[in-house]
């Protein structure tokens, strides 16, 4: 009996016996399963795991290929360039003899890639004259031209690293091809190329915030500010063209900036952004506000409080916190008939350290009605001791 | 005097390799924080320089075992900017002295120059 038979009828008793109803299936589909189809079949998978086998095989044998050929060049750059780092250069580092054995390798691209990657890596951990030496090894080794030419490149992530390389390599004479993808449509080139130049120029490098359309992402906003806190402090003429850009995480920004380094010059615009539709920039322009307060400043954020939704509103209660003065003592004794009790306790807040009499107004409060003040009262007390 | 550094970043361990030995100094180089436990076991180094990011075993855990087995030699920190917690836990272990990257080579010999002064 041949096997497609055994099969044939094996399958048809079990099915016959378990699932009645699907039995008349089952035979037309054993019927369907020739010797040869099965034989062709197992033949196509055996072909498919073996393809399978030697694509792995390829792949790792060329992952480890690569690898030890790193390792080579490691082992011949790293020796050469830390002795070159430690060597005392003339200004463009001609003094330095390279060996024809190192100029051959360094026409390999993975060669020249590995060089730039160890030079960056060590550059961003020296400072001095080892740090100056790195940049002129960069130059005398010719790897300025793989980042010129990856910055030039459509790939956006050889775009970014190139812009990379150029700026920790302290290349100034591109600042204009960096200034350039500032405002790249791809997030990372942009992000990349704004850190360059704020790297290159310092407060002078904001100066993209003009041209800017794509949002500045918070944690890049994050990452200028902690760059800017390096740098010796410039006057910005812009603040108050950026307070008024139509990019609001420029505005947003620019608030930031206003806060960090005090930037009273420019009291009026941040007040402006209080009326900004974005809520992000209203929240940030009453921290941005407290931080450059003048006489007015307390009287404009308790005038806009009834404008706003309750997470500004809290907002403002904790940065009057700071800023009120005895002019607000009716407004912040007023909001302690508001309905909600997070609202009178940050304005109870506000109004034990606006006034003395603020603090002796809630212990009245407290004696006359209980049920909430009395609680109020004490915490406010508690904390002011504390 | 014998040194050894523990540094992930092969050409940053090469050059400081380098410079300490033109300083006259015995160094041994660790590519990660376990390879220096077992130089320091081995080898017993007069001072030790070590990374705080290490594969393996962090800067931080090479300090606390090194003070456990109650090696009392001078220890100094190469930490990253904004790492000034990681540099606290640092000093509450044991460790001597630190130095911020980036920092000039001649910053690092004075320091190991003052601690090599201050521990003989």
């Amino acid at each position: 009996m041949s096997l497609h038979a055994t099969l044939h009828i094996n399958v048809a008793a079990i099915t016959a016996y378990s699932y009645p109803h699907l039995e008349g299936l089952l035979i037309s589909f054993t019927k369907y399963i020739t010797q040869k189809k099965l034989y062709g079949t197992a033949i196509f998978f055996l072909i498919v795991t073996a393809s399978l086998v030697i694509a792995t095989y390829v792949y790792l044998y060329i992952n480890k290929k690569t690898f030890f050929y790193k390792k080579r060049i490691q082992k011949q750059l790293d020796t050469w360039i830390s002795k070159a780092i430690l060597e005392e250069m003339d200004d463009e580092g001609e003094n330095m003899a390279i060996s024809s054995k190192l100029r051959r390798l360094l026409k390999n691209p993975i060669a020249r890639q590995f060089a730039i990657d160890e030079l960056i890596a060590t550059k961003k951990s020296l400072t001095g004259e080892a740090a100056a030496n790195i940049v002129k090894l960069y130059l005398l080794l010719g790897l300025k031209a793989s980042s010129l030419k990856k910055i030039e490149h459509k790939k956006w992530h050889l775009k970014a690293s190139g812009i990379q390389e150029l700026y920790i390599m302290e290349q100034r004479d591109m600042l204009v091809k960096i200034y350039r993808q500032t405002n790249s449509k791809n997030e990372f080139v942009r992000m990349e190329a704004q850190t360059g130049i704020i790297h290159l120029s310092g407060f002078k490098g904001l100066r993209f915030l003009d041209i800017v359309a794509y949002p500045i992402i918070a944690w890049q906003q994050i990452k200028l500010l902690d760059q800017l806190s390096q740098v010796e402090f410039v006057e910005m003429k812009n603040l108050p063209k950026w307070l008024k850009s139509p990019n609001p995480s420029v505005v947003l920004f620019a608030l930031r900036i206003v806060e960090t380094y005090q930037q009273f010059q420019v009291h009026n615009e941040a007040v402006e952004c209080l009326t900004h539709e974005n809520e992000g920039i209203r929240i940030q322009a009453v921290r941005t506000l407290a931080s450059i307060a003048n006489d007015s400043t307390a009287t404009i954020l308790a005038e806009r409080f009834l404008n706003e939704r309750f997470t500004n509103k809290l907002n403002i209660l904790d940065n009057l916190a700071i800023i009120a003065t005895p002019a607000q003592l009716d407004f912040l004794l007023d909001l302690q008939s508001d309905a909600d009790d997070l609202i009178k306790l940050k304005a109870a807040k506000s109004l034990a350290t606006c006034s003395p009499f603020g603090l002796a107004a809630l212990e009245t409060m407290s004696i006359l009605k209980p049920e909430p003040y009395h609680k109020i009262f004490l915490h406010i007390k508690s904390e002011m001791e504390a | 005097m014998k040194i050894l550094i523990a540094e992930d970043e092969p050409l940053m361990l090469r050059t400081l390799e380098l410079k300490l030995r033109k300083d006259g100094y015995e160094v041994i180089g660790s590519p990660d924080g376990r390879d220096a436990m077992l130089r320091i076991v081995a080898d017993k180094p007069d001072m030790i320089i070590t990374d705080i990011m290490l594969p393996y075993s962090s800067g931080l855990e090479i300090i606390g075992r090194v003070k456990e087995m109650g090696i009392t030699i001078p220890i100094i920190v190469l930490s990253a900017m904004g790492q000034e917690k990681t540099v606290e836990e640092a000093f509450s272990l044991g460790a001597d002295d630190y130095v911020t990257k980036p920092f000039s080579l001649s910053e690092l010999s004075m320091r190991i120059k003052r601690l090599a002064r201050a521990s003989a």
